[in-house]
């Protein structure tokens, strides 16, 4: 096996027993990259030079036997709504184009701290708008069990580069499910911590109440071992809170009894039955091996897609008006006037989906409509958070489709944006709530495209949908998630 | 049905749609505001969606290492000022 194809706590046994170095695995991986990027294109930017100059010093630091941070030597690709001080983070827009942020994020901050080699900057939707990195200002990011697919979106390129071998583990954002989807495309796990557990600092708003930071990796252990390592209290955040998560398996978990509801809203229709069909087969293993299975009900989950594209929509409409073209970012050459330089600034910087999100969410806000809409939706959410909290008074979990359906072909959706928007329906509840939610992969369609199964539990419950997934990951029987690389029509292409 | 003045929502924006796009937006926005109508209407009055609090830090300002790079992305500098076209004669 190449070093690229190994997991993260593979590899870290294998830099404490000497058979690898820290340099070794971050080469394998741009070698991996060189191979599959004119194809994939998963990467904005690639960090080569500054990556082996990190895994260098990991190696010299570990032949002197220097104490190294957990994951030191571990490669990491980074999604690229997030600063990186010195390195170019462009929200794929070409209103960042050439923005090099003069500050870490706070996770960027502890990556470095814990020496990970940063490898990259990778694509996505603009400004995280979008389920399919088809709003990419840049390229097309394609899913590597199928060229001629999306790996979904906006975290399209942290999934395409995991699932492929072209990173080991990445750190991607999720606003109304933007970890969790490309995940299940992709066939990797994705979490969404709690909302608050992971500091928004330096994070490139999209919807403040909305977005989290999370980890993206090809196994359970790897994403817990990452989001160990970023969460936490962070005062430069007023919304962060206090986390005392800690990874540390010493035997598989046991289900007995774990108490696991189905809401019945997430398996009708507009969720494909072959979807419905794999993800129930997941249900059913978990209560061959002990839990028991509650249908629960959630009836505001019909509503929760319109309320989430109000407040997304009206939040990236406040975010967003501090691209005015006048301290960073695009500007119109010759503008007439101030107000010329806005509008042009702002209309040639946004792509067009930017554009109607930030359109609908001024609407929302604007007066004599606030109340129809944007109140409207408040409510709901509002409501939505206690029929989660009834149902965690008779489940411990909750057990659903990440996505309604599997990857679909590019530019299937790209001109109906209510046919895009309505592949969130599973994963914008969570979001909404501000609930933890988990994503593995649980079997795949008839063409041999990965399905996902979420699981979402109350506040602060990461162990335990961490703990219940790697069950499943450990014992299900599913096959041992490898890099992939297919080319047009599913076919095993250049590995 | 609630009417879009989408030219007053673009100027509000700040952002300049071209006349040629204006039909295709305008279908786009209608089909999604027409969904988000079947949203219930509120039970009460309560305006937050959650009770926790925000608690926000000491009003320190503290000095930034580099100020430059404060700058370094800014399209167009004039003696250390940010430029931008006249808005008084």
């Amino acid at each position: 096996m190449e070093l690229f194809e190994h997991s993260a706590s593979e590899l870290l046994e294998m830099l404490r027993a000497g058979t690898c170095s820290s340099e070794e695995i971050t080469r394998s991986i741009f070698r991996r990259i060189s191979e599959l990027e004119p194809s994939l294109n998963a990467y904005i930017s690639l960090s080569e030079e500054s990556a082996l100059e990190t895994a260098r010093q990991v190696d010299r630091n570990r032949a002197i036997q220097i104490d190294e941070s957990p994951l030191a030597g571990i490669p990491i690709a980074i999604k690229d709504n997030i600063c990186t001080k010195g390195i170019k983070t462009t929200c794929a827009s070409r209103m960042l184009q050439n923005f090099i942020p003069p500050y870490h994020a706070t996770v960027m901050e502890r990556i470095t701290n814990a020496e990970l080699p940063v490898i990259g900057k990778l694509n996505m939707d603009e400004f995280a708008m979008g389920s399919s990195t088809e709003t990419s200002f840049f390229a097309q990011t394609r899913n590597p069990h199928d060229l001629n697919r999306v790996p979904g979106g906006s975290s399209g390129g942290a999934a395409a580069a995991i699932a492929s071998g072209e990173a080991i583990f990445a750190l991607g954002s999720d606003t109304g499910g933007s970890i969790r989807q490309p995940a299940a495309y992709c066939g990797i796990v994705g979490l969404k911590p709690t909302y608050g557990t992971v500091s928004r600092y330096g994070l490139i708003a999209f919807a403040s109440s909305l977005d989290q930071i999370g980890p993206m990796a090809r196994t359970v252990s790897d994403c817990a071992l990452l989001y160990q390592l970023i969460c936490g209290k962070d005062p430069r955040d007023a919304t962060s809170l206090s986390s005392n998560f800690h990874w540390n398996l010493p035997s598989l978990p046991s289900v007995k009894n774990l108490r696991i509801g189905i809401p019945s809203q997430f398996f009708g229709d507009g969720v494909e039955k072959e979807v419905c069909a794999a993800v129930l087969r997941g249900a059913e293993y978990y209560q061959s091996q002990g839990a028991e299975l509650t249908e629960v009900s959630l009836p505001s989950v019909h509503h929760a897609l319109s309320a989430y594209y109000i407040i997304s929509s009206a939040e990236a409409s406040s975010n967003l008006s501090r691209y005015d073209g006048v301290k960073y970012g695009y500007r119109a050459d010759n503008p007439a006037d101030l107000q010329d330089l806005y509008c042009r600034s702002r209309s040639e910087g946004f792509g067009q989906e930017v554009q109607r999100r930030i359109i609908l969410g001024t609407f929302a806000l604007s007066s004599g409509y606030y109340e129809a809409y944007y109140r409207r939706a408040q409510a709901l959410r509002r409501k939505l958070r206690q029929e989660f909290d009834e149902a965690f008074q008779r489940c411990d979990m909750l057990l659903t489709p990440t996505a309604p359906d599997v990857a679909f072909p590019l530019g299937e959706r790209r001109n109906d944006p209510l046919k895009m928007y309505a592949g969130d329906i599973c994963t914008i509840p969570a979001s909404m709530a501000g609930l933890p939610a988990l994503s593995i992969p649980c079997g795949y369609s008839t063409e041999g495209l990965p399905i996902g199964m979420q699981l979402i539990g109350p506040t602060f419950s990461e162990r335990l949908l961490l703990e219940t997934a790697y069950f499943y990951e450990q014992t299900s029987g599913l096959k041992e998630i490898r890099p992939v690389f297919r080319s047009c029509g599913g076919k095993e292409g250049t590995k | 049905m609630m009417e879009i003045d989408l030219k007053k929502i673009a100027a509000l924006s700040r952002l300049r749609i071209d006349d040629a796009d204006y039909p295709l937006l305008k279908e786009q926005m209608m089909q999604i505001v027409l969904r988000m109508e079947q949203m219930p209407l509120p039970e009460d009055s309560q305006e937050k969606f959650s009770d926790a609090e925000m608690i926000l830090r000491e009003d320190n300002p503290t000095p930034f290492d580099t100020p430059e790079l404060l700058t370094q992305n800014a399209p167009k500098m004039v003696d250390g000022y940010f430029s931008i076209p006249k808005t008084v004669d």
